[in-house]
């Protein structure tokens, strides 16, 4: 999957029409549309489902999606959109499957807080620094602590930065629903990391 | 909205101060493979379209959701029609008979003309009399006189006319031929027929008695006394006719007297007799006992 003559002009295409253009079977469009979004979509899920082998299966499903739907695409809304809803789609189902066949921590068979199984990750280096570790893995806590809903929302509009308009479209609710979520979501995050407000 | 995102400011930069996680280095190759598992699931299982026979899809062409109110209401439309030319038009048929057959005289006597077997036109069973056009009538219903209606409606009506030629004998019962007799016979004499009838048949009897013998009449308890004593009853006395009563209450009249009445009966009798057969219908039994007499 290197970029060939043909790729080096598509890096310059939207995303709209990257995906027109592997509508009409341009398999260098799909590339360049993976290369854009794996990483973007990566930590979006890693942030709303908290594992990270889950994220991968998930984006990795979500990009299996879009090649086998690519004709579902409309130019009615951003491909941006259309794409981070297949990946919120998944992810609410594989939740929804974990709630189903709760798995139990390991920690908790022994009854031993202190004691924590880390399970080494050769491919995931995520936080460079201690600190910085510390801090994601806090604040990775405080949002996996609060409700779907409102972590969906927050994930959307704090971490990935979209519109109040985008998200609307995304998650199909109402706009004033969007706000008073994110709202309420903000509140008991910022009572989850008082500590680290202290200290700053 | 602003305000919201300003209010919660530090928690914003917080979170947008996570660091990024990527996605592993292997990541297109997995997908790659996963891309061709998922083509190769998709060609090991084609889809096949599941053909319909001809008269099936015809049907279903005929009988689709949007045509059912469209043959709902022809089926009723049908179902009217059917149900009109079949019952509706044959009670229409009947009426109009039952309105021929049925005529009332002018009198609000109810007359049935029934139609008999071999008659074609119910109009040959009216009586004529009734009809402005008479039958030997040969001009057209143009030329025909027009009918007269009495111009005076509080006149008191005509009495009703009996029309024995015309009348078909077996379409009249028994009954009717006896009344209308009787009709005849009071318009041409003034008579009471019926009570001279009934005289006529107390001579009879008393003719008939008097073949009888003595014996029976001396016993009084005789089968045949019984049954003259209550019929005669009922015989107006007035008119000079034998009284049992009267015979009942004086038993010791002697002889000689009874035949000087009897034989003044005797007279008034044989009078009576023929004027009765004169005048009655010539029944049976009367023409037994006149036999008899002679």
């Amino acid at each position: 999957m290197k970029p060939s003559k043909e790729g080096s002009e598509i890096t310059k295409f939207s995303d709209e029409e990257l995906i027109f253009s592997f509508q009409e079977g341009n398999l260098n469009a799909y590339n360049e549309i993976v290369a854009r979004y794996k990483d973007r979509l990566t930590n979006f899920v890693y942030r709303y489902v908290g594992d990270y082998d889950e994220c991968d299966d998930i984006v990795q499903d979500t990009f299996v999606k879009v090649y086998t739907s690519k004709h579902l695409y409309k130019e009615i809304a951003k491909f941006s959109t259309w794409i981070y809803t297949i990946a919120i789609n998944l992810s609410k189902t594989k939740l929804a499957k974990q709630q189903k066949y709760k798995t139990f921590s390991i920690s908790d068979v022994y009854d031993d807080e202190n004691k924590d199984f880390d399970i080494a990750d050769e491919g995931f280096t995520p936080d460079v620094d201690a600190n910085s570790k510390f801090l994601s893995k806090h604040i990775q806590k405080a949002l996996d602590s609060i409700s779907e809903n409102y972590r969906e929302l927050v994930i959307l509009r704090d971490v990935d930065d979209f519109s109040y308009e985008e998200i609307v479209e995304m998650t199909g609710l109402p706009m004033g629903t969007v706000k008073s979520r994110i709202n309420r979501g903000r509140e008991k995050l910022q009572e989850l990391l008082k500590d680290i407000y202290k200290e700053e | 909205m602003i305000h919201d995102d300003e209010k919660y400011r530090s928690l914003r930069d917080t979170l947008r101060s996570l660091p990024r996680v990527r996605a592993k280095s292997d990541f297109e190759a997995r997908l790659l493979n996963r891309i061709k598992e998922a083509e190769k699931s998709t060609i090991h299982a084609p889809v096949k379209p599941v053909k319909e026979p001809v008269f099936k899809n015809w049907l279903a062409n005929l009988f689709r959701p949007s045509l059912v109110p469209a043959m709902g209401l022809t089926a009723v439309l049908l179902i009217t029609v059917a149900v009109y030319f079949g019952y509706f038009a044959r009670m229409n048929d009947t009426q109009s008979v039952n309105e021929q057959t049925v005529a009332s005289t002018n009198q609000g006597e109810l007359i049935i003309y029934v139609k008999g077997d071999g008659e074609k036109n119910y109009s040959e069973n009216y009586p004529k009399e009734y009809s402005a056009v008479s039958p030997s009538d040969n001009r057209s219903e143009h030329d025909a006189a027009p009918i007269e209606t009495p111009s005076d409606y509080l006149s008191r009506p005509e009495s009703p006319k009996a029309v024995e030629g015309y009348i078909k004998p077996d379409r009249v019962s028994e009954e009717q031929k006896i009344e209308m007799q009787r009709t005849l016979d009071k318009d041409e004499k003034g008579v009471d027929v019926k009570s001279e009838k009934k005289s006529d048949d107390v001579i009879m009897k008393k003719e008939s008695r008097k073949t009888e013998p003595k014996k029976d009449m001396e016993k009084g308890d005789s089968p045949y006394n019984i049954r003259d004593e209550k019929k005669n009853e009922n015989i107006n006395t007035e008119d000079g006719i034998f009284d049992q009563k009267q015979e009942n209450q004086q038993p010791e009249v002697n002889e000689k007297e009874e035949d000087k009445v009897e034989g003044k009966n005797k007279a008034e009798d044989s009078s009576r007799i023929s004027r009765a057969l004169k005048d009655s219908t010539k029944s049976k039994d009367t023409n037994k006992i006149l036999d008899d007499k002679e």
